[in-house]
């Protein structure tokens, strides 16, 4: 135990450092005590602000939308690649290279792309020939397409690695075993393969919607005008060229950050009794 | 920065000029200062600054979606601050907001080796810097090339109602344009009120970008002004009691845009840009931008349609000054100063008014240049698209104050985009 | 719970591999018989075992259980159970859970199933460990448990993939009597893959060779030993004594001299090999009446409690196994004994016999 302490103390001391001295800030700006202009005066101002003004609770609602659409997908396909990559040499040579060539590219890129695909006037739209009009409003569209495909997309990529990682050769050989002691495809993958892979799903489906929750440039670049998702706002407040709606900027930010906490605690306990009951 | 809104990317051809253009940079900047070497005291202050100047590198922040701009910069300004001995290095920014931020933070942590020595800026972003305190002051009216400039110039003396005192150096002008495609638009508006007619009875082929992009904002700025019977109804300076006498006009017509508006006004554009891009691929009639001298070079190379036209208004288009300012974060303040007065000077005003370099009009007062330096703005290629600057800028209407920014961007996320009917 | 095995002409290719794993293989296994399965690393014994239970198809050949074919069955409908190398439990559930699995998948209820687990688990003797995890376990226990897990499946034939060979030595004993305990009570069909050749004679009651992909012999054990019908096998299986010489008549000539076969054996003629067991050799005293031929001693080496001797008697080297306690010396002029009923002699070329089709390659021979 002391050892395995003092081995993730090299990586644990500055990832507490930076994140302690972020969220000190965040939540000192949020109260009021680090203005750019004038006194510090602590507060709640900015976080009341906030939520009267009617755009926080759209913004949390279509942030956890996005998120849970975005994941939900990301994991089904991302479990999917990843039985293959286990079982077969397809998977194994060609999923796995993509999957690995998909993690390096940033989100930011891959949405420009997406956008570049799907947007009204875009590569996919000019090979169907659509014209204006009735090409599907994936882009800037109500149901927020082409911001949850860029997530899905990236984290089924995220999502495949991770849990073959964990499944490595040992799940396909569990699973032959099962099917020697009598066990049927469907009854292999209910008693077997996926609850080997539960544990890993839970932990990068986290991560995944976590990210997909605080992340700013895809809805930004992909998403419409309105309703904004937090970080969208948050970004919004942040750079809005009044001083005094710096603090609300932060507000969200800290909102975001606590839905994050809640739902990354939640993840962890299902993850333990995952692993307990298992 | 905010004030132009030029973009797309520079042809070959305009590459070609820009490499022109640095070739006769390279002969005149050595000759540049000699016209005025007069020994005054104030010259010799200038002197003591461009020595001090001398080996100091100058990071120019500015926002980096225009390729014209952003080679304008690499290939000609900085080859000639480099003449003066001063290294010039382009920082690219998604948004002017970005610099102002960093120099924000610098600013709270007490630093003066800040990493921002010179913005392009304007409007609602120099107020912001002034709220802060974050601006050197002072120094503009200083610098040599000033003299140039009309003297009592309304768009150099004060940034959309922000007096200047010399808390930035002028750099370009720009005047608000709307542009069209004549093939599709037959008998095209010619008032704002008539505009808004045109988009209500042919629905979905126009849009603007949603403020507070800066775009958007003028667009909105503009649309006050017709509901409030011109510009002269609007008083320059934000109070309360105005806002609240004008804007339920504005959003009352906004509104009833709406639904006539691409999309059904269910989302806008973020951006210019991709505005330019409903534009370009045909899904509107209409563009609008801050920088019209660009609409040129965009129809030339196909990007644009061959039969986009600018559409002048009788009652005129809002139009600005952009300007260099410098932050008190800099630790290179006199190199600094020597940037902006290169970038004031005739001969880097004429380069950058081509379209085929920039297209950002001048700010200098052109009828009362010295003969030799007048003769490279009455060579500047005339456009097939674009009027010049004095007929763009005919009627032109001020900026209102940069407090009002703020207040409308927020009313129209409420009222227009959030709202019912 | 028990059932004939017919394995009939399996081939098996490799898609990546340029020879076969497995060539033409024919074995046929009796109810309630065991068979070890032997052979080098890499000749195909896994393979076997793998067609065999369904996890792979072979490219030709049948399988059949009863007399019916099973081929066309996937692994959960073959009755077919099989235990590997590792134990490969499931790691999400319990020691019983694990048990249960077999008896759940045939439709036992949750509670039922972990009543018969627990009659299993009682039987490799582990009761009570039920509700551990499976990483409590120690590597014989867990193998212990896989052993149960299998035959809970209450399978007709019980497949054993090298089941024993990562325990140390007293696992492995306890293992082999745990597992002729269990082949007594529920006598199921065994094929057993080792590579061990005591394991395999202990165990089962004939053994089979497999080397190269293809089947070399199968029998009971110690007529593999003694009339291996290859020099393959016959190296494969220890043999260290090759002498080279011509069959002649019913007598084999070579530069010992000429020995006699026991009779009976067909008469095959041509150069030929003897091979001889080393544990079959005797050393006797130079002037011994049953002396074949005399030499000296050249080598001699502990070969566990026995001593590995090497004699040359006129220049063909001969190795014998002694007791423990036999004097020995190098240098010493000795006697040595090679008994009529332990001679084996392989031809070289293999000569046809028209009146037999498909006669083994190598011939028994007096």
């Amino acid at each position: 135990m002391k050892r395995f302490v003092l081995l993730i103390l090299p990586a644990a001391v500055p990832t507490a450092l930076v994140l302690g001295a972020a969220v000190t800030m965040g939540v000192a700006q949020s109260m009021g005590l680090t203005p750019v202009a004038g006194g510090p005066q602590s507060s709640l101002d900015a976080y009341s602000a906030v939520a009267s003004s009617g755009e926080l609770a759209p913004a949390v609602v279509i942030s956890l939308s996005i998120a849970l659409v975005a994941t939900a997908i990301a994991i089904a396909v991302g479990f999917t690649t990843a039985l293959a990559m286990t079982t077969t040499r397809f998977g194994s040579k060609v999923l796995k290279g993509l999957a690995i060539s998909t993690i390096p590219i940033p989100h930011v890129i891959g949405a420009a792309a997406i956008g570049l695909l799907l947007a009204d006037s875009g590569w996919l739209a000019r090979l169907f020939g659509s014209t204006a009009g009735n090409w599907p409003q994936f882009v800037a569209g109500p149901w927020w397409a082409a911001t949850i495909i860029e997530y899905a997309w990236k984290e089924s990529a995220f999502i495949a690695l991770v849990v073959a990682a964990t499944l490595s050769r040992d799940a396909d050989e569990l699973a032959k075993t099962a099917a020697v002691l009598g066990a049927g495809p469907a009854a292999r993958m209910r008693y077997v393969t996926m609850p080997l892979a539960t544990p890993a799903l839970i932990l990068a489906g986290t991560l995944s919607f976590v990210y997909a929750l605080g992340s700013f440039e895809v809805p930004w670049l992909l998403g419409r005008a309105y309703p904004e998702p937090l970080p969208v706002l948050a970004y919004r407040l942040f750079t809005s060229t009044d001083l005094e709606v710096r603090p609300q900027a932060f507000a969200v930010s800290m909102v975001t950050m606590a839905i994050a906490l809640v739902i990354g605690v939640s993840a962890l306990r299902l993850f333990r009794r995952q692993v307990v009951t298992a | 920065m905010r004030s132009r809104r030029p973009r797309r990317r520079l042809s070959n051809a305009g590459l070609g000029l820009v490499a022109l253009a640095v070739a006769i940079i390279v002969a005149s900047a050595t000759l540049a200062p000699v016209a005025f070497a007069a020994p005054t005291p104030q010259a010799s202050a200038w002197a003591n600054i461009e020595r001090t100047a001398r080996g100091q590198t100058v990071s120019l922040w500015m926002w980096g979606g225009d390729p014209q701009g952003n080679a304008y910069v690499d290939n000609v300004l900085t080859a000639a601050a480099a003449k003066l001995g001063v290294t010039l290095a382009r920082v690219p920014i998604a948004d002017t907001k970005d610099a102002l931020n960093r120099v924000l933070a610098e600013h709270q942590a007490g630093r003066t080796d800040g990493s921002v020595d010179l913005i392009w800026v304007n409007g609602d972003n120099f107020r912001t810097g002034v709220q802060a305190g974050i601006w050197k002051c002072g120094w503009a009216d200083a610098l040599p090339n000033i003299a140039y400039t009309a003297p009592g110039d309304p768009l150099l003396a004060s940034d959309f109602g922000t007096p200047v005192r010399g808390c930035e150096s002028p750099w370009h002008k720009a005047q608000f344009t709307f542009a069209y495609n004549a093939a599709r638009v037959a008998n095209p508006p010619t008032t704002m009120p008539a505009l808004m007619t045109w988009v209500r009875e042919h629905p979905g082929r126009f849009t603007y970008p949603a403020p507070p992009d800066f775009t958007g904002s003028v667009f909105m700025r503009e649309a006050l002004y017709a509901t409030s019977g011109g510009y002269a109804n609007v008083p320059a300076s934000f109070t309360q009691s105005a806002y609240d006498r004008l804007t339920p006009a504005l959003w009352t017509t906004l509104k009833r845009l709406r639904p006539a508006l691409w999309r059904a006004g269910q989302t806008y554009p973020k951006d210019s840009t991709q505005l330019d891009q409903l534009f370009a691929s045909g899904q509107v009639d209409f563009t609008m931008t801050y920088g019209p001298a660009t609409l040129t070079a965009l129809v030339a190379k196909g990007t644009f349609p061959r039969t986009t036209k600018v559409l002048t208004l009788k009652e005129g288009t809002v139009g600005n000054a952009s300007f260099l300012a410098i932050p008190t974060t800099s630790a290179h303040f006199a190199a600094a100063q020597v940037v902006a007065n290169l970038a004031l000077s005739p001969e880097q005003q004429a380069i950058k008014a081509d379209p085929r370099a920039w297209g950002q009009f001048t700010v200098l007062d052109v009828k009362h240049l010295p003969p030799a330096q007048a003769q490279a703005f009455a060579n500047l290629p005339k456009s097939n698209v674009v009027p010049t600057y004095p007929v763009l800028a005919r009627h032109a209407n001020p900026e209102l104050s940069a407090s009002w920014i703020p207040k409308l961007d927020d009313g129209w996320r409420r009222q227009v985009l959030t709202g019912g009917e | 719970m028990t059932a004939a095995v017919d394995l009939v002409n399996l081939t098996r290719t490799y898609p990546t591999a340029s020879a076969p794993a497995l060539k033409g293989v024919d074995l046929t296994v009796e109810p309630g018989q065991a068979v070890a399965v032997l052979g080098p690393s890499g000749s195909g014994k896994t393979t076997l075992l793998r067609l065999a239970a369904g996890l792979d198809a072979p490219d030709d050949g049948d399988i059949r259980l009863n007399g019916a074919s099973v081929l066309h069955l996937p692994p959960q409908r073959r009755g077919i159970a099989m235990v590997s190398q590792r134990p490969l439990l499931f790691p999400h559930m319990s020691v019983l859970d694990n048990v249960a699995f077999g008896p759940r998948m045939a439709g036992a209820g949750r509670m039922q199933a972990r009543n018969t687990a627990t009659r299993y688990l009682e039987l490799v003797e582990l009761p009570g460990f039920g509700r551990r995890r499976t990483t409590e376990l120690s590597g014989g226990q867990q193998q212990r448990i896989a052993l149960a897990r299998a035959l809970a499946a209450t399978p007709q034939v019980l497949l054993l993939d090298e089941p024993f060979s990562a325990l140390d030595s007293e696992l492995k004993s306890q293992m082999h009597q745990l597992l002729l305990e269990l082949r007594a009570v529920l006598q199921p069909t065994i094929i057993m893959v080792t590579h061990d050749h005591h394991e395999a004679m202990l165990l089962a009651d004939s053994v089979a060779i497999i080397i190269g992909g293809m089947l070399q012999q199968h029998g009971p054990a110690q007529s593999l030993f003694t009339h291996p019908q290859s020099l393959a096998v016959s190296r494969f299986l220890g043999g260290r004594n090759e002498i080279s010489g011509e069959m002649r008549g019913r007598a084999f000539h070579c530069k010992l001299g000429v020995l006699r076969l026991a009779d009976g054996t067909a008469c095959a003629q041509g150069r030929a090999v003897m091979v001889i067991r080393q544990e079959a050799v005797r050393l006797v005293e130079l002037t011994a009446t049953d002396a074949d031929t005399r030499g000296i001693i050249t080598h001699a080496v502990a070969h566990g409690a026995r001593t590995l001797v090497e004699v040359c008697a006129e220049g063909v080297p001969l190795q014998c196994e002694v007791p423990p306690g036999t004097p020995i010396h190098v240098g010493d002029h000795v006697g040595v004994a090679l008994p009529v009923s332990q001679r084996q002699v392989l031809l070289d070329d293999p000569c046809p016999a028209p009146s037999r089709v498909g006669t083994p390659a190598v011939e028994h021979v007096h």
